[in-house]
């Protein structure tokens, strides 16, 4: 194990010393009862039952037997304790974890998300922090136990008679090299298994896929062929693995009585050059039986191990770093922003010196509305992701209402600025919720917002009204209900900024006319920035801003554009004249 | 379902019947270890008078255990090709069930509930069948073996006070399984809705961020986080419950068996070597014993499981001889008289009144926006679902007078999702036929306009694509798809919105290579671009299920209507595409 996951491994536990020192202590104590239990018999055979004697002048039989199963009670009680206690440290690691992993994750800026896929973030939050938990509950309640009983049943072992233990431990390396080579063998069964059984998965789903096409070409046959030559191919792999699993605990019994075989023998043949009583050796033969168990156990875990050590470092490798977290309280409070947004030379890559913005230069007056016109790539939405500060320019300067925008406080400049993306975001949350967005909105103005992105119609058509659930992200919702849900968000938000990218395809002319209406209301009293696919849009606003490759090849308003007879003019032109 | 089972029962009889006793003279051999050490036991007190008898014993035991390694390995492996089997021939079966099923029926269940049918479902049942009822049978047995061999070496008195506890533990064991299970459950899914919560959380981070909801976001997960880790509490102090259970059992019968036994030794009933033995048996009872929650759990699964594949199975199938392609040709008139269809459990008619003549060698061109009933008409015209009748003729026919797969044969039907296969581009042209030459297959990539692009892949028209090959782009994917209609011989070519990923001048080649193609056929173009459908005989306008007009595309353009709207839109959007 590396060094650096041990330290993680340590950090996450701290808060649970108390109860690591409780549960080991527990544990040595359950060891060391198990280890009486035989001995009591041993007690019994050697000191009653050989010569035939009721009591002596210490117990009596029946003592005896009360004591063992005293015992019994004692080590299931401190069991139950020791279980629990171990499996909520586990489960309480993991949701620290969870917890804190979670909350990076919303803090972190959009550079990160845009590194780390939504689905890697999700299978480490998910999957492999499960792992961690099998390393806390499975291993650690087990290892700690096994140790200290493997190590305990040795002690005794030796002490008994350290020349029995000699010759009859040379089961232990059996033990282990069988363990590890039936193993193997079943991990190398199980990897071809896995092979067969992706590619078999894959001929299902894309069967099920792609029934409509094989009933239209009337490929029933082939496909059935195909089915059986796959099953029959993934249940002759996976055969071995029934034999594997069946070896495996003969072969320990096997071993096990080997062990046996050897003590007796050892002691009938006079190996070991004294006389040990019939308890002793019965005892010696207990515990010798009892070593397995563990053995085995660990053998097992250390797979678990593995994983978990490789889990924890994938977690904390995207977790660790500090500088993709976004600071929420540093900057100047601004409760409500006037809406003059104004770039100086402004540069910008997403990665390094490929610059996406190069000197970049505008001023929007407050209430003034703009159009952002270029090809894919030539940066539009670029700028827009720096107004509301998902990413930081790396030259120049971004003020808003004359501030530097990286000394306004994030959240209060986020809170001003109502982004539309071209497909909204909705959350499995009722409709309610959805425009709320985390704000603490009343109802009467939710409805109100409603009404004015002219949603209410469609609000009102839903079976539960405000209160509907959306499904997840928004599936029960067309793209141009979500448009409009989108819309309310902003008229319940109600920024000094409207940004919108504007959709172009999958919307029904009526919806798209009642969209028209939203932003017409929402331009008419904000700086309005439109992401323009629509030359209906371009013509109406009070400057375009032409982007070519990420610098401004033209602005001003309409007229003064086509006038200039320049690349948008071009533009322009070829559209009118295909209408014509 | 109960068929199927009945006939793999009846094909394995004779393996069925020889793993039976291969478990039963495992579950016996087990015992004999522990009569053999009781013996050794006793002959110990006088080592050198029993010297050789003791050997002996030792060898018998070490035989023992080949033996029993021998029989369990057989048996394993016996169980491995009987369940192996029945997995593989449940696999076959749903499959071909898969391959009849009717396509209406089809359409209302999930592909995902369908891939569990192969992936989960079928595995239950093979847990339950080698699993759970050999581990019943080898419970049952164990018990009565081990209990016999208890009486054998004491008496039923005996036996009888030493099972009571493990009797009690099983009872107390299921009485807390049902609590478990509840538990359980109520884990699973607040797992499973924390894992929604945050997939969701990490898809829509960039719509969280702009309303500055990371820390409302962060509450709600630690609340869902927090309800998950108590029930979790809940599960591990249950759980722990359940193991003490067992150890009780077991734990408290040994003990009773020390009080009782030793009474008994010295009462000179039984000797120390059957007192060892005893405790010897009441270990192998432990076992068993842990199997129960396993078991309980399992057939519960299983009887859900084979419900669902039992429902399955017994779902309407289509008319079609599935192993025989040699069908007759049909001439390609189609004629459609007064067609109106509504689905199965449809509220209003889908299509209505359409009526359509194409003679062979003519072409219709159809458009109309999303849900205006174009792919339902060609869903009828193929019979994936259920015809009215005297509604559609093919070759002056009758279409439910013709063989569903012959109908099928004779239209060659390109669907809009240009859903591959992960296997080679052959393959995916012939679609798993192998009666088509090379150079067939060659040319009809030619026609399609992807020959260039497959002879500079690394296998040419032998490259696999997919999942486990390359990955190809959209307008390649539909090209590769469109040639499997240059390969199909049929009368009948329909293309469903197939040329949206193309760029205009390959979209212009191949409509020509389409036109050349269908010459002497009938041509059926399912399209929203004006310019697949413009050179079409007949064009039809298909609007909530409706021909609202129909004619060629000079005279629908000037009527100035519905036809011209798509044009003039079109008109537009060309142009945005130049603003992208």
């Amino acid at each position: 194990m590396k060094n650096k996951t041990f330290e993680r491994i340590k950090k996450m536990v701290k808060p649970y010393r108390k109860t690591v020192i409780f549960v080991t202590i527990l544990a040595i104590i359950i060891d060391i009862l198990a280890l009486i239990k035989p001995y009591i018999v041993k007690i019994l055979i050697d000191d009653f039952l050989k010569d035939g004697v009721y009591k002596n002048e210490f117990w009596n039989v029946s003592f005896i037997g009360y004591l063992y199963i005293a015992i019994v009670l004692l080590e299931n009680f401190l069991d139950y304790f020791n279980s629990t206690r171990t499996n909520r440290i586990g489960e309480s690691v993991v949701f620290d974890l969870r917890n804190k992993m979670y909350e990076y994750v919303e803090k972190a800026n959009i550079r990160f998300h845009d590194k780390i896929p939504s689905g890697t973030l999700f299978v480490r939050i998910i999957s492999d922090i499960e792992d961690v938990y099998a390393l806390f509950s499975d291993v650690i309640t087990t290892f700690i136990k096994d140790i200290f009983i493997i190590v305990g049943l040795l002690c005794v072992m030796i002490y008994i008679s350290y020349k029995l233990s000699l010759v009859s431990l040379i089961i232990i390396p059996l033990i282990i090299i069988a363990s590890l080579i039936l193993t193997k063998l079943l991990n190398k069964t199980y990897s071809a298994v896995k092979n067969v059984r992706t590619k078999m998965n894959i001929f299902f789903s894309e069967s099920i896929y792609g029934i409509k096409l094989i009933k239209i070409f009337n490929r029933q046959k082939e496909k059935q062929d195909e089915c059986e030559s796959i099953t029959r191919e993934f249940r002759d792999t996976i055969k071995p693995i029934g034999l594997y699993q069946g070896l495996l605990p003969a072969v320990m019994t096997l071993i096990e009585n080997l062990g046996i075989a050897i003590v007796i023998c050892a002691v009938v043949n006079k190996w070991i050059g004294e006389t040990l009583d019939v308890g002793v050796i019965y005892m010696f033969i207990t515990y010798l039986k009892n070593i397995f168990d563990p053995i085995n156990r660990i053998i097992d875990n250390v797979e678990v191990v593995e994983e978990a050590v490789t889990s924890i470092d994938k977690v904390y490798d995207i977790f660790d770093k500090e500088e993709y977290v976004e600071d929420f309280e540093s900057g100047k409070r601004i409760d409500k922003i006037t809406g003059k947004i104004e770039f100086k030379n402004v540069w910008f890559a997403y990665e390094e010196d490929n610059w996406i913005l190069k000197n970049v230069s505008f001023t929007i007056e407050p209430g003034q509305s703009i159009a952002l016109v270029g090809k894919t790539g030539s940066g539009k939405t670029t700028i827009t992701n720096l107004i509301n500060k998902f990413y930081t320019a790396q030259k120049g300067e971004i003020l808003i209402d004359g501030i530097n925008i990286n000394d306004i406080n994030l959240g209060d400049l986020r809170r001003n600025i109502g982004t539309i993306l071209q497909d909204p975001f909705i959350y499995a949350k009722s409709i309610k919720d959805n425009v709320k967005m985390f704000n603490n909105i009343d109802d009467d103005k939710i409805e109100e917002a409603i009404r004015l992105a002219s949603a209410n119609e469609f609000v009102e058509n839903q079976e539960n009204g405000i209160d509907e659930v959306a499904r997840e992200r928004g599936n029960s919702f067309s793209a141009g209900e979500k448009q409009l849900l989108a819309f309310a968000r902003i008229f319940a938000l109600n920024p000094s900024v409207f940004i919108l990218d504007e959709a172009t395809a999958n919307i029904d002319t009526t919806t798209e006319q009642l969209i028209q209406e939203s932003v017409d209301k929402l331009s008419a009293e904000k700086t309005s920035i439109f992401i323009a696919h629509r030359l209906a849009t371009i013509v109406n606003v009070d400057k375009i801003i032409v982007l070519n490759n990420g610098e401004i090849v033209e602005q001003g308003n309409h007229e003064e554009l086509v006038k200039t007879g320049g690349y948008y003019s071009k533009l322009y032109n070829s559209y009118y004249n295909s209408l014509v | 379902m109960k068929e199927i089972l009945k006939e793999l029962l009846k094909k394995h009889s004779i393996l069925i019947v020889i793993e039976m006793i291969l478990i039963s003279i495992n579950v016996y051999l087990l015992t004999v270890p522990s009569k053999f050490l009781g013996q050794i036991v006793d002959l110990l007190y006088n080592i050198d008078l029993n010297k050789q008898i003791i050997l002996k014993t030792v060898v018998y035991l070490i035989s023992t255990c080949v033996l029993l390694l021998i029989s369990r390995v057989t048996w394993k492996m016996i169980d491995a090709k009987i369940s192996r089997n029945m997995v593989k021939k449940f696999r076959d079966t749903i499959f071909e069930k898969l391959l009849k099923i009717d396509v209406a029926t089809l359409e209302k269940i999930k592909n995902g509930d369908i891939m569990s049918y192969f992936v989960k479902d079928i595995a239950e049942i093979r847990k339950f069948i080698s699993n759970v009822i050999t581990l019943t049978i080898r419970f049952v047995l164990n018990f009565v073996i081990v209990s016999m061999a208890m009486t054998q070496s004491t008496n039923t008195q005996m036996t009888l006070i030493a099972i009571c506890p493990i009797v009690i533990s099983i009872i107390l064991i299921f009485m807390m399984i049902k609590k478990i299970e509840k538990n359980y459950n109520e884990s699973r899914m607040k797992f499973t809705n924390l894992s929604g919560f945050v997939q969701e959380s990490t898809d829509s981070i960039r719509t969280t961020k702009a309303y500055v909801g990371e820390q409302k976001q962060c509450e709600e997960f630690i609340q869902k986080n927090t309800s998950l880790k108590d029930t979790n509490f809940e599960v591990i102090k249950n759980e722990t419950m359940l193991s003490i259970y067992m150890n009780l059992g077991i734990g408290i019968g040994l003990g009773l068996s020390v009080l009782f036994g030793s009474q008994m030794v010295l009462n000179n009933v039984i000797t120390i070597g059957d007192f060892v033995a005893f405790n010897g048996y009441m270990l192998i009872l432990q076992e068993p014993i842990r199997w129960i929650p396993w078991m309980v759990k399992h057939f519960k699964r299983y009887q859900v499981a084979y419900k669902r594949l039992d429902d399955f199975l017994k779902m309407k199938e289509e008319k079609i001889e599935i192993y025989d392609y040699k069908s007759k040709a049909l001439n390609g008139d189609i004629q459609i008289k007064n067609l109106s269809y509504r689905y199965p459990d449809g509220k209003e008619d889908v299509l209505k009144n359409i009526n359509v003549n194409i003679k062979q060698g003519k072409s219709l061109g159809i458009i109309g926006v999303i849900g205006s009933g174009k792919t339902t008409l060609m869903n009828l015209l193929l019979k994936l679902y259920k015809v009215p009748k005297n509604t559609i003729y093919i070759g002056g026919e009758d279409i439910n007078n013709i063989e569903t797969d012959t109908i099928r044969h004779n239209i060659c039907y390109i669907t809009q999702d240009n859903f591959l296969f992960s296997s080679s581009l052959k393959e995916n042209i012939n679609l798993f036929r192998d009666i088509y030459d090379e150079e067939d297959i060659i040319n009809s990539t030619k026609s399609s306009m992807i020959y260039d692009e497959i002879i500079n892949m690394s296998d040419g028209i032998n490259t696999i694509i997919g999942e486990k090959g390359i990955d190809l782009s959209g307008g390649q994917k539909q090209r590769v798809v469109i040639s499997r209609a240059f390969l199909n011989k049929s009368n009948i070519v329909i293309f469903d919105d197939t040329f949206s990923a193309l760029d205009n001048k390959t979209e212009e080649a191949l409509l020509n290579n389409i036109r050349n193609l269908t010459e002497n056929k009938t041509c059926i173009i399912i399209s929203n671009r004006i310019s697949d459908i413009k050179h079409c005989d007949e064009i039809i306008v298909l609007d909530h299920g409706r021909i609202v007009e129909r004619g060629i595309h000079r005279d629908l353009l000037a009527q100035k209507d519905k036809y011209y709207e798509f044009y003039k839109n079109q008109a537009e959007k060309s142009k945005v595409e130049i603003l992208n």
